[in-house]
């Protein structure tokens, strides 16, 4: 036999004994197809995104898990330095921690100054009092007339003249400085027709 | 599906294309990896990296006409069975000038081959023989191509055809008379 067609007696017999394996072959197709990676999951932007949310998370994670270490340690370093201050103010004599105390009262001082406080302040309430003033006035007088002349106003009203008797003279006499003085005046240097709002009234008597 | 836009839709990672050309070269990539291997275990696995492979570099595949693509992957599979056992160091060869197969006809004194009793023989193979003879007497590969796919010397592969050759004859000569009788 020669070599050639011994060669391919054995390659249809190798051919047809792998064959023979196809039954087998079948069982096991899903599962080599559920094994391979989807090349999906396998493409670069998908692993960027995942590392990129990895990260993200990660560093999420680290920052606050530090913050809160930061601040319990610093809750902690301050509350043993108050504890430490207190310890040494309160064991130590006086005398030889001055020093401290004013450290102590600097930090008061300090943080009573940065605070915003309610400051109530009490105003004493005043009440007006009335005081009666009597002024003295003094009425110069000019003629012996037996009549008045009444100037009312600045329209240069014709005066009227009227016959009077002494005590109807004095009684109006009277009665205008009661009316035209203020009683609460206490101001004798200024005559009438300086105050404000006052009519000019001139009396002959 | 045309095999051109087969490829073109699994270059673009689409999942039904690639379940298509999965289904369409699995089983001849299953019979290749058991010839070399000689069990479905190891040929699972070489099958899985295999198309994994197939499909990470498909968009690379220059498409030259149909049969291209069974070529590309039947090359692909090959290459990795040969990658597994020579990781599992399976393939050993040692160099014997004396079983050079010098290219000419050569003759054995038998001439009744059982086929059953070969099919078992070819099992019991060394898979340095197995190997050679596959790409040799199966694929065609020439002793040069098989030199350098399995990084040995061209004397190297004749001999470890002709002991392919011998380990089959010298066998089945040892248990002919007994079934003969």
């Amino acid at each position: 036999m020669k070599t050639s067609e011994f060669d391919h007696i054995i390659r249809d017999l190798l051919l047809d004994e792998a064959s023979q394996h196809d039954a087998e072959g079948n069982l096991i197709k899903e599962s080599i197809w559920r094994n391979l990676n989807p090349p999906k999951s396998f493409s670069i932007r998908a692993i960027y995104l995942r590392m990129a949310a990895a990260a993200c998370i990660s560093a999420l994670v680290v920052g606050g898990g530090f913050l809160i270490f930061r601040e319990n340690n610093l809750s902690r370093s301050v509350l043993a330095q108050n504890r430490t201050h207190l310890g040494i103010v309160n064991h130590t004599a006086i005398a030889q921690n001055n020093s401290m105390v004013q450290i102590v009262m600097q930090d008061r001082y300090i943080t009573v100054q940065g605070k915003t406080d309610t400051v109530i302040i009490s105003i004493p309430l005043i009440q007006p009092q009335i005081t009666m003033v009597y002024d003295t006035v003094y009425i110069e007088r000019e003629l012996q007339q037996n009549s008045i002349q009444v100037l009312a106003n600045e329209d240069n009203i014709a005066p009227e003249f009227f016959d009077l008797s002494e005590t109807q003279r004095h009684n109006i006499k009277r009665s205008f400085l009661q009316w035209f003085m203020p009683e609460t005046s206490n101001r004798a240097d200024m005559t009438q027709n300086e105050i404000p709002g006052r009519m000019p009234i001139r009396i002959r008597l | 599906m045309k095999e051109e836009s087969l490829i073109i839709e699994c270059s673009k990672n689409k999942r039904q294309a690639q379940r298509q050309l999965f289904d369409a070269y699995y089983q001849r990539g299953f019979r290749l990896a058991i010839r070399y291997l000689g069990n479905h275990h190891d040929a699972e696995d070489v099958l899985m990296e295999s198309f994994n492979r197939i499909f990470k570099g498909i968009g690379k595949f220059e498409f030259r006409g149909e049969g291209s693509l069974k070529k590309w992957i039947n090359t692909l599979v090959i290459n990795e069975s040969l990658r597994f056992l020579k990781q599992r160091k399976l393939l050993q060869f040692e160099e014997d000038l004396e079983l050079y197969d010098n290219g000419q006809a050569e003759y054995f004194e038998t001439d009744i081959i059982d086929p059953e009793e070969v099919r078992r023989l070819v099992g019991l193979m060394p898979a340095g023989y197995r190997t050679v003879f596959n790409l040799y007497a199966v694929e065609g590969f020439s002793h040069k191509d098989i030199a350098e796919l399995l990084n040995i010397s061209e004397g190297t592969s004749r001999s470890q055809l002709n002991k392919a050759r011998k380990f089959i004859i010298s066998r089945m000569e040892s248990n002919l008379p007994y079934e003969n009788i």
